[in-house]
């Protein structure tokens, strides 16, 4: 008898109705899922190559999947939902497209490799703590974001493309992937954005390219930057609202402004190679003097605002956690390289630490900037010493 | 015209300064659990809801028998009790706005009936006197219990939901540690399968409350509680559990539809019904998620005054991505249901947080 059903899920184009998977369940061919269905624990659903699965509702796994060259497509769809999934669920060079998320991974360590993720909502959400692989798959067109990795997810994220997503190629939102590399983000509004208190990653080895923003620090987010290649993007990284990530050992070239800094961030630029940037430093709305007046109280008055339905207080961070240490009106940039015709001009001219250099903006070039009324001093780039030679030459290619 | 107009509202000015402040006003009492609410504030605000101002127009605060007095000059005001609590470790608020505001203020003093404040949920977190705690250890099935979650209330009634004033993972090895003040506490414990903090806990879930709650704490006390075991949650009971529960239909119920600003109906958004207008802690109802048209329905026990809201998923702060949004026919995001009615909200819209 169950052989029967077997072979009528397998060889007849099926309708599956709402209900649960507890046991072994194989599909292949083409299966339309209209009703919710959620793999038990226990309970295993194994997708052969070349199916087509087309869906109007979602499935939710508790137990097992494993699909390897299969195509999941709907309209607006829900997704697939994997929950505490263990490493023997796995997907693998499947298509998934039409979804609001793709994927959502709630805990666990699913196995997700070779996937191209193509106009959903949102391509993979990671939560929970999950230690999900995230390896060689191509996001594309995601009207929102390609890869989100919220909520302390600790994921492997390697050898992945994000190209033309409608907001973020990847986003880290309080979280803390364990390794996040080797990965491409080309022509996306925002290549990778790193958000909030506790978000403090190694993002290395990646290419950002042809990007508005290669990579957005945002909201005393902390991560380590360091041996990634940006290139002929609008702006390199952009550092906003007291992000002090330590930038080290990049490559940058060709982009608009290589490094912009905003509100109060103070990073660690250092043993980075700049070439061919119209502007490698620019500080906008940077000043020690407005931080020390203002910080807080402006932080503050953002997280009372922020409520839920405009009610809610949300102290997770406390001041201590967010302000920023030194402020002496400066932003840390000694040791960097700054391309050969820069330091020719460095070495040539023997300029003082003080001397205003044309490929940085800061308060040498703008003193002041008003806000509501007050004028506050702009902060300036500690560019002396610098470095006499490229740092990434054979550690980059 | 233009000087009449003017003539008008001089003679409007003149007509106010005439009136001294100090002989119009109203009295009141404030009480808790229907006892007299000492040093308590008592806010006058000129407009309601969302047009508050952030700085009421005057604040009084009650005298030891709950009695206040507030010198105010004759219009209407919204009317607010407020007290912030603290003690045994908990920080908590009562509040409550004014039935019957706005209040009126016209010739002389004006009594007003008695308000009775309501605690509203916690107000931030369980504080840490950084002497005294609690230490355990967690197990199921005879095993140490490695990243569950203890939940700390500082009320024993309903040991769920997000009214915790205290959260704690546990370790490797199933121990955990709380840093309390001297207090008295209530303990619950639960490991989801998926992992979560927050959510009901489904059918293979471990779930257990504390055996010897309430836990009594002195000041710098260093409790070693006994062992733990948690239970796993059979389908029987969260069947049970549904059937009593939140979704269970009543005669009473709000619906609507959930849209995107494109008037496109939105899925899988969560309803939230409060009685408390600043829709803060467990919220009272909860929808199910909305279907594919948008549609909801949020059942309710009896009629009354509701403040919806609607967001794509609950608990914890507003994450990017997330939709969010309120009903807005009125400013407060307030409805009055009526009992053993449907009441239709019409459309609610939400908006994409980034």
């Amino acid at each position: 008898m169950r052989f029967f059903l077997l072979l009528f899920l397998v060889f007849l184009p099926s309708l599956v109705s709402a209900r649960v998977i507890d046991a072994v369940e194989r599909w292949s061919g083409k299966v339309q899922v209209d009703e919710p269905l959620r793999v038990e624990k226990g309970g295993q659903l194994i997708i052969a190559p070349g199916t087509r699965v087309v869906l109007s509702a979602g499935i939710e796994v508790v137990g097992q999947l494993q699909a390897t060259d299969a195509e999941f497509s709907g309209v607006n769809w829900p997704g697939l939902v994997l929950k505490g999934t263990s490493t023997r669920t796995w997907l693998k060079n499947c298509r998934i497209s039409g979804a609001q998320t793709g994927i959502s991974v709630m805990g666990g360590q699913p196995q997700l490799q070779g996937l191209v993720l193509e106009n959903n909502r949102i391509g993979i959400e990671l939560r929970q703590k999950s230690k999900a692989l995230v390896e060689s798959s191509v996001f594309r067109a995601n009207t929102r974001v390609g890869l989100f990795v919220k909520d302390e997810a600790e994921a492997t994220v390697q050898n992945n493309s994000f190209t033309h997503q409608g907001k973020f190629g990847a986003y880290i939102y309080r979280a803390q992937p364990k390794v996040f590399s080797g990965n491409r983000f080309i022509d996306n509004p925002v290549g990778l954005m790193i958000s909030h208190y506790g978000s403090n990653p190694l993002i290395s080895q990646n290419l950002f390219q042809n990007n508005k923003i290669g990579l957005k620090v945002d909201r005393t987010a902390r991560p380590q930057v360091t041996t990634n290649r940006f290139i002929k993007n609008q702006v390199g990284i952009k550092l906003y609202r007291r992000s002090d990530p330590a930038i080290e050992l990049n490559r940058f070239v060709k982009n608009r402004q290589a490094i912009h800094v905003s509100f109060s961030s103070y990073p660690q630029i250092r043993h980075n190679d700049f070439a061919d940037n119209p502007q490698a430093v620019v500080l906008e709305y940077q000043s020690s003097l407005w931080e020390q007046q203002k910080g807080a109280a402006a932080r503050q008055a953002q997280i009372v605002s922020r409520g839920a339905f405009a009610g809610q207080k949300q102290n997770q961070v406390t001041e201590d956690q967010r302000r920023a240490r030194n402020l002496d009106g400066t932003v840390d940039a000694r040791q960097n390289w700054w391309g050969e015709k820069a330091t020719l001009e460095l070495k040539s001219k023997s300029l003082s630490a003080d001397a205003n250099l044309s490929w940085i903006a800061d308060g040498l070039d703008q003193p002041f900037f008003n806000e509501a009324g007050e004028q506050y001093p702009l902060d300036r780039v500690r560019w002396s010493p610098f470095g006499q030679q490229p740092y990434t030459t054979g550690i980059l290619p | 015209m233009r000087f009449l107009l003017s003539i008008l509202i001089l003679m409007q000015l003149l007509s106010l300064t005439a009136c001294r402040q100090g002989d119009t006003g109203v009295t009141g009492q404030l009480l808790f659990n229907q006892q007299p609410l000492g040093q308590a504030r008592v806010e006058f605000y000129l407009k309601s809801g969302n047009e508050r101002s952030s700085s009421p127009f005057s604040v009084v605060t009650t005298d030891v028998g709950g009695v206040f007095r507030a010198s105010l000059p004759p219009g209407n005001y919204y009317l607010i009790g407020k007290k912030k609590e603290q003690g045994g470790g908990v920080n908590r608020m009562l509040m409550a706005e004014y039935p019957q505001n706005p209040v009126v203020v016209d010739e002389g003093f004006s009594p007003l009936a008695p308000l009775e404040l309501k605690e509203i949920g916690f107000e931030g977190a369980i504080h840490s006197d950084g002497q005294t705690e609690v230490r355990g250890q967690l197990f199921a099935d005879g095993e140490p219990l490695p990243d569950a979650f203890v939940y700390v209330y500082t009320r024993g009634d309903t040991l769920t939901g997000p009214a915790y004033g205290l959260i704690e993972r546990t370790g490797e090895k199933g121990y955990f540690t709380l840093k309390l003040s001297a207090g008295r506490y209530w303990l619950a414990a639960r490991k989801r399968h998926d992992g979560s903090r927050v959510g009901d806990p489904q059918a293979g879930d471990l779930n257990g409350v504390y055996p010897h709650n309430p836990l009594i704490l002195e000041a710098g006390e260093k409790r070693q509680l006994r062992d733990w075991s948690l239970e796993p949650v059979t389908r029987e009971a969260k069947q049970r559990r549904l059937a009593k529960g939140m979704f269970t239909p009543t005669t009473t119920w709000l619906s609507g539809r959930v849209i995107d600003e494109d008037q496109t109906p939105v899925a899988g958004i969560y309803l939230f019904a409060y009685r408390d207008s600043r829709m803060i802690g467990k919220p009272n109802f909860i929808s199910m998620p909305t279907d594919k048209d948008g549609r909801f329905k949020i059942y309710l026990d009896k009629g009354g005054e509701f403040f919806v809201g609607a967001r794509s998923t609950f608990g914890g702060p507003l994450e990017p991505g997330e939709w969010v949004g309120t009903y807005d026919v009125r400013p407060d995001h307030g409805v009055d249901a009526g009992s053993d009615q449907a009441t239709d909200l019409g459309d609610i819209l939400v908006r994409e947080v980034w």
